[in-house]
């Protein structure tokens, strides 16, 4: 039939028209379009102004994946289309054999490279392999970082990625979080590093969707509150390791209900958190799986807290750093009450007394490594507890910044703690005496008496040390294995060349590392010592040392050498014609720090670079 | 005016398009449009059908295409024919593919759709990106580092 009435009757045929626009829009699928992306749409060519499903429509067709790389790499718009297409939409789908190559796929983007534009480049480049399955964004320019919509896309492109990493993502916010919620429920591990627009309904989504969340960090999120533990207490029951940093939730309610309906939670780290005893009562109560607690800048615990703990079997590695409520009576309910410990680090306690350490140490007979950072109350006396306690199993000791350990004024006094000896420590592997000013030569060589096997050994910064100290610790270790593979000595500044040919001639067969930073009695002797006798040395530091070109010749002569890093920053005495030597290192050396050697020409440096320019040279 | 059939035996539908010509076009043809069929399954078909978005000339390509379609169902040589043309077209008239691409899309024509689509989609087939915009007058809005990072993350596709 036949329509005669023209005018008056145009009106409702638009508006009809219009609505069968609607429905039909409607009946397709919606693409998401971001105008942040998409700048400047060229009116110009024929084929922009051709609705985005036509495109995508086009796209379908394409013959092969490398067109579809090229199709990508046309325009912003192109792009943004084509990472929006799951692999299944393709008609022409011939890549089920490289999904089956690529089942685990990591990817890392950094700096300026983590933009949206890269993601979703990578998100068409990854997708017909299967995705990713891991991601990691660090980004570092707020301005031009990724947004919700560089996720949305990622959670598309990758249905299996299992962990993802988010740092210093401003401009992420919880609907991207939804997103990847979504669309990853395999998700295994979550990462969030300062991403403060991150709120709850994000972190809440992550719960509610992905079962199989084992791990999750946050770090600095000021946007998530408790609402997110609540869900992560009802939901996610297979957590296995959490850690909080910095986030400042309201009260405690939240990590109480956290610590208390994770059954599985192996991990548990806290740090800088408004956490109180109950807490502490609640990991006691609850945390019967835990094996790793860390417990840093809480000011809010009391001895009560650490009290409560009771038996925690698994408990292997504990940290503890400048929390409060630690005192005598706590240190010996944690060495009860953990007796499965293996490894303690406690930093910057000062309540830590002789007694804390012998109570701690006496029930904890498992313990191999022992941490102590500024625990300044800490004297010799308590340290011989600790080894008469832990003699048998120690493995790993390191003091640092111990005010508390000091030399003995009367050594002659038989009575004294530094003039009986030590039991020996057949499994102590390794020991570090790092920045404590009150150790000497008759602390050193009292500590000598333990060790028998250390494979690494570090006295850095021991500026009242003096050859006698190292040459009577040296004595104590088995010379016949020659178990020292590592040397550091950086920093103490009394040493010569003596400690470096008593180490060389002794152990220098297998030494691999020897760090001399700051010695500046060490001479070119040393180095002609080190050249003859350690054939396996990797890496040699040697800044603010008194060496001169005539060592670095020798160095550069010894033909067993295999010497991948050399540091010589800060000498003095070096001139252009170590550098010379140095090229007869070639094939080996990877890295050179030659900074604030005032006696090198830029020019000789530069002619350097060009010879040995896979090393990488730090003028 | 133009009348696309004969037969008597199928009812006639009337369309007009956007620059006022009236179409006269067979009931199975016209039913190939899921929006035509939308609208006379919601009773408005006893008048003309208006088309505000499709100009004649286009739709007289629109009524052709669909009828060769409909002709070639089960033969291979023309269906191949009928993929061939649309380089052509390409070549010499890309706005009137742009506009026809449209046109079966706004009508929501499947099997024209996947025949416009595929006709670009061989065009595109083994060109790098240049020289697509360069064809298709695509602007590059894409920074050099942006350009480089795309082509190298999926480098191994063009190995």
């Amino acid at each position: 039939m036949e329509y005669d009435g023209v005018g008056d009757e145009e009106l409702p045929f638009l508006d009809q028209t219009t609505l069968y626009d609607d429905c039909l829009r409607s009946r397709k699928k919606p693409r998401f379009h971001n105008n942040s992306m998409i700048e400047n749409s060229n009116t110009q060519d024929f084929i922009s102004h051709l609705p985005d499903e036509c495109i995508v429509e086009i796209f379908r067709f394409l013959p092969s994946y490398r067109d579809r790389c090229s199709c990508a790499a046309v325009s912003k718009k192109w792009l943004v289309l084509q990472a929006e297409m799951r692999s299944s939409e393709f008609k022409y789908n011939n890549i089920s054999t490289l999904q089956a190559q690529n089942c685990r796929a990591s990817r890392c983007l950094e700096g300026k490279k983590a933009n949206d534009t890269s993601l979703a480049a990578m998100a068409v480049g990854i997708c017909p392999r299967g995705g990713l399955t891991e991601l990691c964004i660090k980004g570092s320019f707020p301005s031009q970082g990724i947004t919700d919509f560089g996720l949305k896309i990622i959670a598309q492109a990758c249905p299996s990625l299992k962990s993802l990493t988010l740092w210093d993502c401003p401009k992420v916010g919880s609907k991207g979080l939804v997103s990847i919620a979504h669309g990853c429920s395999w998700l295994e591990r979550l990462d969030l590093l300062n991403s403060p627009s991150i709120g709850d309904e994000g972190l809440i989504s992550i719960a509610k969707n992905c079962p199989n969340l084992l791990t999750l960090n946050l770090d600095s999120c000021s946007g998530i509150g408790n609402e997110s533990l609540y869900a992560l207490a009802r939901y996610s029951s297979k957590l296995e390791s959490i850690s909080l940093i910095k986030c400042p939730f309201q009260g405690d309610e939240g990590i109480v209900s956290l610590t208390s309906s994770l059954p599985k939670l192996e991990k548990l780290k806290l740090v800088s958190l408004s956490a109180n005893d109950d807490v502490l009562e609640a990991v006691g109560r609850h945390g019967k799986s835990l094996r790793t607690f860390c417990l840093e800048n809480i000011s809010s615990v009391s001895e009560v807290g650490f009290c409560s703990f009771g038996r925690l079997e698994k408990m292997e590695f504990v940290s503890l750093r400048s929390c409060t409520g630690l005192n005598d009576t706590s240190f010996k309910a944690i060495g009860a009450g953990f007796i499965g410990l293996k490894v303690i680090s406690i930093r910057n306690c000062t309540t830590l007394s002789d007694k804390g350490l012998k109570d701690l140490t006496q029930s904890a007979s498992l313990l191999e490594s022992l941490i102590l950072v500024e625990c300044n109350n800490v004297t010799s006396k308590g340290l011989r507890e600790l080894f008469m306690n832990c003699h048998k199993r120690l493995k790993v000791m390191c003091l640092v910044k111990c005010e508390g350990l000091k030399e003995e004024k009367e050594e002659a006094n038989p009575n004294s703690i530094q003039s009986s000896l030590l039991p020996k420590c057949p499994f102590l592997e390794s020991l570090t005496l790092n920045s404590c000013a009150g150790i000497g030569d008759s602390f050193l060589s009292w500590l000598g008496s333990a060790c028998h096997q250390v494979r690494h050994l570090e006295l850095m910064g021991l500026k009242s040390v003096t050859d006698r100290g190292v040459l009577t610790l040296l004595k104590a270790l088995d010379t016949k294995n020659k178990a020292l593979e590592t040397v550091d000595l950086s920093g103490c500044v009394r040493l010569t060349d003596w400690s470096v040919l008593a180490i060389t001639s002794a152990f220098g067969e297998k030494l691999r590392s020897l760090k001399l930073d700051g010695c500046e009695r060490v001479s070119d002797r040393s180095l002609e010592m080190i050249a003859e006798l350690c054939p396996c040395l990797v890496e040699l530091h040697l800044s603010s040392c008194g060496i001169s070109d005539a060592g670095v010749l020798r160095l550069g002569r010894s033909r067993s050498q295999c010497i991948e890093i050399l540091s010589l920053a800060g000498c003095k005495g070096i001139t252009d014609k170590s550098l010379h030597h140095i090229e007869m290192m070639l094939g080996t050396l990877v890295g050179l720090n030659i900074k604030q050697c005032h006696g090198l020409s830029k020019k000789e440096v530069d002619s350097v670079r060009d010879i040995i320019w896979w090393c990488d040279v730090l003028h | 005016m133009a009348s696309t059939s004969n037969s008597t035996s199928s009812k006639i539908i009337t369309l007009r398009s956007s620059d006022g010509e009236v179409f006269e076009v067979e009931e199975s043809v016209a039913l190939e449009s899921n929006l035509i069929r939308r609208m006379m399954e919601d009773d408005c078909a006893n008048n003309i059908i208006p088309l505000p978005n499709v100009t004649a000339p286009i739709f007289y390509l629109v009524i052709e295409h669909c009828k060769k379609h409909a002709e070639m169902k089960d033969n291979k040589e023309k269906k191949k024919e009928l993929r061939s043309q649309g380089e052509e077209l390409l070549k010499s008239d890309p706005h009137t593919y742009s506009n026809l691409m449209e046109a079966v899309n706004y009508l929501d024509i499947k099997s024209l759709m996947d025949l416009t689509a595929q006709w670009l989609a061989d065009f595109l087939k083994g060109k790098s990106p240049r020289l697509i915009r360069e064809l298709l007058k695509i602007k590059n809005d894409f920074t050099p580092e942006e350009e480089a990072e795309i082509l190298e993350r999926n480098r191994w596709a063009f190995d």
